[in-house]
């Protein structure tokens, strides 16, 4: 007597087995079908099409946060229930975009949260999302409904990985996922003005695209708008009053989120005797080095490139001229650069804050630079400007 | 049967709001969420057969706004779902989805520090991705006892359009109610024995938010009830008096005090030298707080009632009314009389002292002693015998002794028993960097949180806890060479005590000519300490009262006059105190900082004296020293 057993020991075997659990989730019924050429309209162009059919999987069903890597109910019924786990709604639009004619496959990734894939162990256990695989021409879409502040073609955060298994039928693929663009931004320009008894009143306008844009979405739209708004300003200004606030394109994921704050400052600057004194007045800087060990024994991972800059306009009392100003800095270490300038005019002050990351991960052979690079920053953020009473005004 | 049909239709007309109406004048809002209609009847059979009937309907209009479709369904022994329906409509009342049986999550969590309890939960997650819609649920819950009689809470933190409290009478049944901001008398409707109470109130504001306000005033409109006479697994109890209450409590823990035999030997033993009966207690309270530790196994009538004093012995282990009636059984063993404390906890409002009813969540021992009371925690680990926790001090509560049930009020401690006082010596450099050492002393209440903070955070490496917990709240990533500390894991009656030393690289921002920095190191009232509000309608609630003095010597880097600093300030107010003052004396600049704040409540009739005396605490500890090359 004796009992043969199969391991799997390819991505060939591993998909053979998914294709055959997968199978019945492609399946179309009769109410899918009828919905799909109202969410489709009248387009016939394929990229189009594939972006609408994303959004509806997105925007069209709500979705349970249940981390699985098997659906539970098939695409019809997630259509009905209009909610669905991200596996599930992954496979809707996996089986409109089939049903479409459309080249589209599972593709299963372990998230940032689960752990880098290990390509050489050819193990189910390692994944925790499937996302969805499409081809066009010789165009390549990687997608993910599950999180709705995520436009077409932008995997959410958690989904930023290099590599995934393409589940092709009986055949298992891994699929290098291109990094995410570089256009992770959050551009400020501040316009202010300085009274002589220090209180500071101005504005500033956010503009947010990538990633900074998709955070800043989610955090509008689920919790007290006004209130985290006005913490923005806080966690800079302590003192601070949002006066007024606007907000553009909060439901047009597709146009990058500008956020307009006018404010005030009692008291911003300390005054003694004929001087003023106040740390530049920025929105983003850098308050704390966050990396506090002196060692590290793991890298350093940021989810993804981007790029701050931050310019201010500020006008001072007339009756005062600028006795001092914190230095330019400009730190440079591999791919990454911080520069702070500073020019006086005739009314005022011009700031202008740059702060670049060009890579993601740091080794801990890199940490120490790293974090000396954080503490710079800290200390040039924290940079005091000096003014002082012109003789005349004073009337001396 | 006519009586029947009445209620049907009075249901149908409560009910009866169209999704048109909903719709009118309402989606402009500035508001997640509208309660269209709240409606919660009771139906009382007879003192141990009630039904419970929810039914909301809800125009969602934001997607925090969701949150209203999250609800859950407690079941246990006393309490059993028997239905649950829901559905979702369009602003024309077209339906959208209706709940399926597979949509509601089964789930046995326990709560909290609740290792296990029987209680059974239905979790219901029902949203839309459209907005806006309409959440319309109902469910029913059969209770084998009234014990459980649900409050009318009809105010929420958004606004409400109806909310409906119907209490259904089948056979006469005593109760008490108690109300806060609800003045409304019940329409009353009778039928025989049968009587229908509802009281229903219309177009309700949200609940008004403060900052840092009072937990009992968290809710502004409440009506309570408690029946006069319950039963609960056959212990019959009466709510007409504490004393009839606390006499139900007593019986709970009938023949429960009773201690093993090794037991008895090792109080006796512990015990044999003590002199006072306060030394025993002392003795027997260490003993339990090394000899137990807390954990909660709540089943059935388990949530009131204490587990023996012996299955205490055997398993170590007990939750706060186990735990207390194992000290209980250890003092009595001794001769020395001792009784458990029902307790409301501060952090869920006050007691309402001229309402007997079940309003505790928390038990403490009692101890009359001749010359002295003393009250014991017994769930705290890091406390000395005769203190109290912040969330126990100053409560009123019930005390089981012989008349049964006694309302009496803990102890609160005052500001100067809640200290933190630090000296400071360091070395600035002209790039900014400041090396230093100091010790800091913390009393009371601020021992017990530093206390349980170091000793019960997960990383266990004290010297970053300490740092990162405590030290670089102002300061940018100090690093510490050394940190050691006194009275830590034991004599919790003396103050806890660090000695340390170490290093701040930015400490200060250096400039071509100058240095900027400011000398309150450990302590500082920063905007966000300050209510937002310009004026309240509640108290400041503050933790507890407590008093800090810091004295910082720092030596200046020579070749540097000072060339501004903020003027010493001295602020004194029935509230509170604080006070700045500063020397340079052969160039070591010596800075004291105090302030104490005297209650644990700032009355709204003092809440502008309070903002102003804030705010010059604000404006002074936020300004810099200023130091220019000479």
């Amino acid at each position: 007597m004796y009992s043969s057993y199969r391991f799997i020991k390819t991505w060939d075997d591993l998909a053979e087995k998914l294709n055959e659990a997968y199978k019945e989730y492609y399946e179309m019924n009769g109410d899918l079908r009828k919905k799909m050429p109202e969410i489709m309209g009248d387009t016939q162009v394929i990229p189009e099409k594939i972006k609408k059919l994303y959004e509806f999987s997105r925007d069209g069903i709500e979705t349970d946060w249940l981390a699985t890597i098997y659906p539970r109910n098939k695409p019809g019924e997630v259509l009905e229930k209009r909610k669905g786990t991200p596996t599930e709604k992954n496979f809707l639009l996996l089986s409109m975009l089939r049903d479409a004619g459309i080249e589209a496959k599972p593709m299963l990734i372990s998230t940032r949260r689960n752990g880098t894939l290990i390509e050489n162990w050819p193990q189910l256990g390692q994944f925790d999302r499937v996302i969805v695989y499409a081809e066009y021409g010789s165009q390549k879409y990687f997608m993910d409904a599950a999180d709705r502040y995520c436009p077409f073609c932008v995997l959410p955060q958690n989904d930023i990985v290099s590599k995934g298994l393409v589940i092709d039928e009986s055949r298992g693929k891994i699929v290098d996922i291109p990094p995410p663009g570089n256009n992770n931004m959050t551009e400020i320009q501040g316009v202010m003005k300085l009274d002589s008894d220090g209180n500071l009143e101005g504005k500033f306008i956010m503009h947010l695209k990538g990633y900074r844009d998709i955070a800043m979405r989610e955090k509008l739209n689920t919790t007290d708008m006004e209130k985290y708004i006005s913490e923005l300003l806080t966690d800079q200004f302590s003192d601070a009053k949002l006066d007024t606030f606007e907000i553009a394109h909060l439901d047009s994921l597709n146009l990058p989120l500008a956020i307009t704050l006018n404010f005030s400052v009692p008291e911003f600057a300390q005054i003694v005797n004929d001087n003023i004194y106040f740390s530049l007045p920025f929105l983003n800087s850098q308050h704390k080095n966050p990396f506090r060990r002196a060692k590290r024994f793991f890298p350093v991972d940021f989810n993804y490139i981007f790029r701050n800059s931050e310019n201010i306009e500020l006008s001072i009392p007339k009756e005062f001229e600028i006795a001092e100003l914190p230095a330019q800095k400009t730190l440079n270490i591999k791919s990454a650069n911080y520069v702070l300038q500073l020019a006086s005019g005739e009314k005022g002050l011009s700031i202008r804050r740059n702060f670049n990351l060009d890579k993601t991960i740091f080794y801990p052979s890199e940490y120490g630079f790293l974090r000396s690079f954080y503490g710079e920053m800290v200390s040039a953020d924290q940079g005091q400007v000096v003014l002082r009473r012109i003789p005349d005004a004073a009337g001396n | 049967m006519r009586f029947l049909i009445f209620i049907l239709f009075s249901f149908i007309v409560l009910t009866d709001i169209s999704a048109a109406d909903i719709a009118a004048g309402t989606s402009s809002e500035n508001t997640d969420a509208i309660v269209v209609l709240d409606e919660l009847e009771f139906h009382i059979k007879n003192i141990n057969s009630a039904v419970l009937n929810i039914h909301r309907k809800v125009q969602v209009l934001r997607e925090k706004g969701k949150e209203f479709g999250r609800f859950s369904v407690t079941e246990n022994r006393y309490a059993k779902c028997k239905k649950i329906s829901a559905r979702i409509l369009d602003l024309d009342g077209k339906e959208l989805k209706e709940l399926k049986k597979d949509d509601i999550l089964k789930a046995n969590i326990s709560p909290g520090n609740t290792i296990y309890d029987d209680n059974k939960y239905r979790l219901v997650e029902f949203a839309w991705p459209q907005l806006p819609y309409i959440l319309e649920y109902e469910y029913e819950v059969e209770f084998n006892t009234v014990f459980m009689w649900p409050d009318w809470f009809p105010q929420e933190d958004v606004p409400v359009r109806k909310s409906v409290y119907r209490l259904m009478l089948d056979e006469p049944v005593n109760y008490y109610t108690y109300h806060r901001g609800i003045e409304i008398s019940p329409d009353v409707i009778k039928k025989g024995k049968k009587q229908t109470l509802i009281w229903t109130l219309e177009n309700l504001e949200p609940r008004l938010k403060e900052d840092w306000m009072p937990p009992e005033d968290r809710h502004q409109k409440y009506l309570l009830f408690t029946p006069a006479e319950f039963q609960l697994d056959g212990y019959k109890g009466y709510s007409d008096s504490w004393a009839h209450f606390g006499e139900w409590d007593r019986r709970l823990a009938n023949g429960r005090y009773q201690l093993t035999p090794e037991l008895q030997n090792t109080v006796r033993k512990l015990t044999a030298d003590c002199r006072t009966d306060r030394e025993k207690i002392g003795k027997l309270y260490s003993f339990l707080q090394n000899y137990t530790r807390y954990v909660s196994i709540s089943l059935g009538i388990g949530g009131w009632q204490p587990n023996s004093a012996e299955s205490v012995c055997t398993n170590k282990y007990g939750d706060c009314k186990d735990l207390t009636t194992f000290m209980v059984a250890m003092a009595n063993f001794v001769d020395i009389p001792a009784y458990p404390a029902l307790v409301k906890t501060r952090d869920k409002g006050v007691l309402f002292r001229d309402f007997p009813s079940n309003q505790f969540n928390h038990v403490i021992a009692f101890v009359p002693l001749p010359d002295d009371t003393m009250w014991l925690e017994c769930t705290a680990d890091y406390l000395a015998a005769g203190d109290l926790p912040p969330d126990d001090e100053g409560c009123f509560v019930l005390v089981i002794n012989e008349k049964n049930g006694e309302i009496m009020r803990t102890p609160a401690k005052s500001a100067d028993k809640n200290t933190v006082s630090s000296i400071i010596t360091g070395d600035l450099t002209n790039d900014g960097e400041l090396q230093f050492t100091g010790q800091v002393k913390f009393t009371g209440n601020n021992a017990f949180s530093r206390r349980a903070g170091l000793l019960t955070d997960e990383r266990k490496d004290l010297r970053q806890i300490f740092s990162t917990g405590f030290l670089a709240k102002y300061l940018s990533s100090p690093s510490l060479q050394r940190c050691d500390f006194e009275n830590l894991r034991d004599n919790f009656d003396l103050p806890l005590i660090c000695d340390f030393s170490g290093t701040v690289r930015k400490y200060a921002v250096s400039s071509a000519r100058r240095i900027f920095f400011n000398p309150a190191l450990l302590h500082r009232e920063t905007a966000s300490d300050l209510p937002g509000e310009e004026e309240r309608e509640f108290a400041v609630n503050y933790y507890f009262p407590y008093s800090t003095i810091d004295t910082v010597r720092i030596n200046l880097p020579s070749g540097y006059d000072l060339e501004a600093a903020p003027e010493p300030l001295e602020l004194s107010a029935p509230f509170g105190k604080y006070r700045t003052s500063y020397e340079i004396r052969e160039n070591q600049l010596t800075f004291v900082r105090e302030e104490a704040i005297y209650n644990k409540k700032i009355q709204p009739e003092d809440y502008a004296a309070y903002r102003s005396f804030m705010k010059a605490v604000i404006k002074n500890d936020k300004a810099n020293f200023v130091l220019n090359w000479m």
